[in-house]
């Protein structure tokens, strides 16, 4: 408790020297490139109030948790059945490796030009930019599967949902919990590039926005809220949701 | 002695393994078994010996149902049988608790029954909410016997259970086996010591290195209450007069 509570201490500490130093260098830069944390925060309060910030922040969130869903579900049964089958893994490794290789921009510009500038293609692109990711994690996972325990669920007969549910799963939730923590920072970055390249509304939108009008202290300001709403879902959604899949880890030691 | 009694009904389950080959990674073919056949009365205790690597857990697993790429048969079909298996690692799920770890095998309908019985007859009472990672082998291995046993299985099949294991933690987990196989219930063990084999089976099967067959079934009419060291002692010298691959047991 006293080792928790000295570290959240140490992490505030870090925080406010960061953000003093900021405000120092910004005083003495002087510069429209360069705004105070003040007036970044004040933009904030200034736009959550009155104007779009909540709603650009809604959309893109939106955007990010569906595109981070179908590339958590299509990417982990990509990357199980890779793993599971020698012969799969054999015929679409290259596609893998091929499709981890493709710049994000390179596919999101094809997402739009074939589906057209729509939610779909939005969605697609940014999922098709992480399924690969997922898929080669979870492949590993997959291998590392103990065939000890596959032979005792068949020894002991358990049904098709038992076996998912108590042996295979639980082995697969570390590389679950692994691949959607760093999913999650992948996916909410390229939304906002995916944004920028052609969607009417959302946080990439506003700062492209503001990046033709010169706004630096509006871009730093949706950077900065958006930032924090992903904060508190690492913080507050996956981190417990990590620790609780380890938990019998934590149990043994 | 039910053996005995039972020698001229059908057999609980009875192997034919005319051969079994394994392919090793670099491709070559490995026979493992050739020729044994093994037949297993209801409530007879078998033990399997014979020196490490013979095919010992292979013949175990054909048995057992786990192994059907075999040349010969199976009747009646493992899958009709009630089989509890505890293999030589505990092979316990470790995210699951003690208790979740011996529900989880049952059938549908006695999910929900009360395990505390049965826990406490183990001596786990107090381990029952843990995770295995906490628990010592022997305790695990306990929990693996527990697991097994909670089927009321048919067949009780046990391989190597009591390897590696204390002497007090083996002779502790030889009880509730001796437990079971009075109670009724047939098990196949896989053993390589001998005196383990000669103070709980009422019969011994030799097996020879690879390709294994079987090289002598030895009865023992004597009840396992009243087997003691020194009558252990006497069948072993025995048995290893006439068979030399026994001495180092």
């Amino acid at each position: 408790m006293k080792l928790l509570s000295s570290g959240t201490a140490a992490r505030a500490a870090s925080l406010v020297l960061l953000l003093l130093a900021w405000e120092i260098t910004a005083t003495l830069a002087h510069s429209r490139a360069l705004p105070a944390p003040h007036a970044v925060f004040a933009f904030i309060a200034r736009e959550a109030s009155g104007g779009d910030l909540v709603s650009n922040i809604a959309i893109t969130l939106a955007r990010v948790v569906v595109s981070f869903v179908v590339a958590m579900a299509l990417g982990c049964a990509i990357g199980v059945a890779l793993g599971r089958s020698r012969r799969l893994d054999t015929a679409f490794d290259t596609w893998v490796i091929v499709l981890l290789n493709t710049p994000a921009l390179v596919i999101t510009v094809l997402c739009y030009i074939w589906l057209g500038l729509t939610e779909a293609a939005a969605v697609l692109a940014v999922a098709l930019n992480k399924i690969p990711t997922v898929a080669v994690l979870m492949r590993e996972g997959t291998r590392a599967l103990s065939p000890e325990l596959d032979e005792m669920a068949s020894a002991f007969r358990l049904s098709p949902m038992d076996r998912l549910r108590h042996v295979l799963i639980p082995q697969l939730q570390p590389h679950i919990a692994g691949a959607a923590r760093s999913g999650l920072a992948l996916v909410w970055k390229i939304v906002l590039v995916v944004e920028l390249l052609g969607r009417p509304n959302g946080v990439g939108y506003a700062i492209s926005v503001y990046f033709q009008l010169f706004d630096v202290t509006a871009v730093l300001g949706y950077s900065l809220a958006f930032m924090s709403v992903m904060l508190a879902i690492e913080y507050g959604v996956l981190q417990p949701y990590e620790a609780h899949v380890r938990r019998w880890r934590l149990a043994a030691h | 002695m039910k053996p005995m009694s039972d020698a001229g009904a059908s057999p609980l389950i009875e192997a034919v393994i005319r051969a079994k080959t394994y392919r090793r990674p670099d491709g070559a073919e490995m026979e493992a078994v050739r020729g044994i056949t093994l037949a297993i009365a209801r409530g007879e205790f078998v033990c399997l010996i014979g020196p490490s690597g013979c095919g010992k857990t292979t013949t175990l697993r054909i048995l057992a149902g786990l192994d059907r790429a075999f040349e010969g048969e199976v009747t009646p079909d493992p899958a009709t049988l009630s089989i509890g298996v505890a293999f030589q690692e505990p092979r316990l799920l470790p995210w699951r608790t003690v208790e979740e770890n011996i529900r989880l095998v049952l059938p549908k309908a006695r999910r929900a029954m009360d395990l505390a019985p049965l826990i406490a007859r183990f001596g786990l009472s107090a381990h029952a909410a843990r995770y295995p990672g906490e628990l010592s082998l022997g305790l695990a291995r306990r929990v693996s016997l527990a697991r097994a046993m909670a089927l009321e299985p048919d067949l009780l099949v046990l391989d190597e259970p009591f390897v590696s294991l204390d002497a007090l933690a083996a002779a502790d987990l030889r009880r509730y086996v001796a437990l079971a196989a009075d109670g009724g219930t047939s098990v196949l063990m896989v053993t390589h010591n001998v005196r383990e084999a000669l103070e709980l089976a009422d019969r011994v099967v030799l097996l020879a290195p690879r390709p294994t067959h079987v090289v002598e079934e030895v009865c023992l009419a004597l009840p396992r209450a009243m087997r003691d060291g020194p009558w252990i002692e006497a069948e072993r010298a025995a048995l290893a007069a006439r068979f030399p691959l026994l001495r180092e047991g």
